[in-house]
């Protein structure tokens, strides 16, 4: 009895070996394994969410800017009236005036208010001619405004502004798809933009001659099928707003 | 001759049997054990990798945020509003240009050697990570 005790226990001493390296196999190697992978997918669950988030506030920002011109000694000034209307706090952290950048100020408007920013010293290449500023103020989450007014002209001659051009500013998001714009005056039928537009154009400014009632159709093509009606705007350009922007939706 | 091998084998003793089993046990379960957790331990790191470049890839947010042209050469400037820094290319005009680094909240100026033939030209910037920008730039009459 003694003997055969004995040689079973002996027998048993591989088999608890066994265990208990692949119990520390477990506890070292595959646990270890599977908590390293666990983090990673929980980070990257956290960053999505915030890209998220930032993405929603690029989308939630929403700021109307007029340009008031004005001659002050003789030298053309701009001031923009800066007006957050969105819900989130808008850092203004550049304006470009024609391919001149301006970034020598801080501005952070918080929502439902308003700011001024006052720009002399503008470049006025030629003193003979006129010179229209093209002006987009650029905040920090990546969004880029025109102005609501269109687009001021200066005469360095007569030292005189003109509000220039009416524009309806066609925008959109990246698609897949081409893209079909068609804008006709309301009042005269007259069609003045008829276009197809590749899938990758981010904004396409249409200029029209007056102001006036305007009906922007936008279509979205499949393939070479003319199928979606995206967009059935009617716009109305005046003197006092004479640029409309049209967002396509995504 | 044959009573005295058999003798003979059967003289091995149990206890050294299984001590040369469990040192065989040990051997390659000590093995088993080494290689398992190399392995595990790379493929952890690989997987975490992946992971990083794939969060670090959707969390790219960029822009063409204006474009000037002179006579024979084209100014791009690329805005990095993500948190992430990138790398960045100019892919279309085509050009040389080497992979331009764009730390996160920069505003870079990338200039190349173009000639705009007619009124307007679309303008592609592409990271290393495979996000694009796209821009139509109407040249200013």
């Amino acid at each position: 009895m003694h003997t055969i005790g004995s040689s079973c226990r002996r027998r048993g001493t591989s088999t608890v070996f066994g265990v208990m390296i692949f119990i520390g196999i477990m506890f070292t190697a595959v646990i270890p394994m599977f908590l390293v992978m666990n983090q990673a997918d929980t980070l990257q669950e956290i960053r999505k969410v915030e890209v998220g988030r930032l993405d929603e506030e690029h989308a939630m920002e929403d700021i109307y800017f007029y340009l008031t011109p004005t001659v002050v000694d003789e030298f053309p000034v701009l001031t923009l009236e800066i007006s957050n209307r969105g819900e989130l706090a808008v850092r203004i952290t550049r304006v470009w005036i024609n391919d001149t950048l301006r970034d020598d100020f801080d501005c952070i408007i918080p929502p439902i208010s308003d700011m001024d920013l006052v720009f002399d010293s503008l470049t006025v290449p030629d003193p003979q001619e006129s010179v229209i500023y093209h002006v987009m103020a650029v905040t920090d989450r990546g969004n880029i405004f025109s102005p609501t007014c269109g687009i001021p002209n200066y005469n360095p001659v007569l030292k005189f502004w003109t509000m220039g051009d009416y524009l309806i500013d066609v925008t959109m998001e990246k698609t897949k798809h081409s893209l079909h714009i068609i804008v006709k005056n309301e009042v005269t039928e007259d069609i003045l933009c008829d276009e197809d537009l590749p899938y990758w154009w981010n904004s396409y400014p249409i200029t029209v001659p007056e102001a006036g009632t305007y009906r922007v159709k936008i279509y979205q093509f499949y393939g070479h099928v003319k199928e979606r009606l995206l967009v059935d705007q009617v716009v109305i350009l005046s003197l006092s707003c004479s640029y409309v922007e049209v967002r396509v939706p995504a | 001759m044959s009573r005295t091998r058999v003798s003979r084998s059967r003289a091995v003793s149990p206890v050294i049997s299984a001590i040369i089993i469990s040192a065989v046990v040990m051997a390659v379960g000590g093995a088993v054990w080494a290689y398992s957790q190399g392995a595990m331990t790379i493929t952890a790191e690989n997987y975490a990798e992946a992971i990083i470049n794939t969060t670090d890839t959707i969390s790219e947010r960029f822009i063409i945020e204006h474009v000037k042209n002179s006579e024979t050469e084209l100014s791009v400037w690329i805005f990095n509003y993500g948190d992430v820094d990138i790398e960045v290319k100019i892919t279309n005009p085509e050009n040389e240009n080497d992979w331009e680094k764009v730390v996160s909240g920069e505003l870079k100026k990338i200039d190349i050697a173009y000639t705009i033939s007619g009124t307007e030209v679309g303008i592609n910037v592409k990271s290393r990570r495979d996000n694009d920008a796209y821009y139509r730039f109407v040249v200013p009459s």
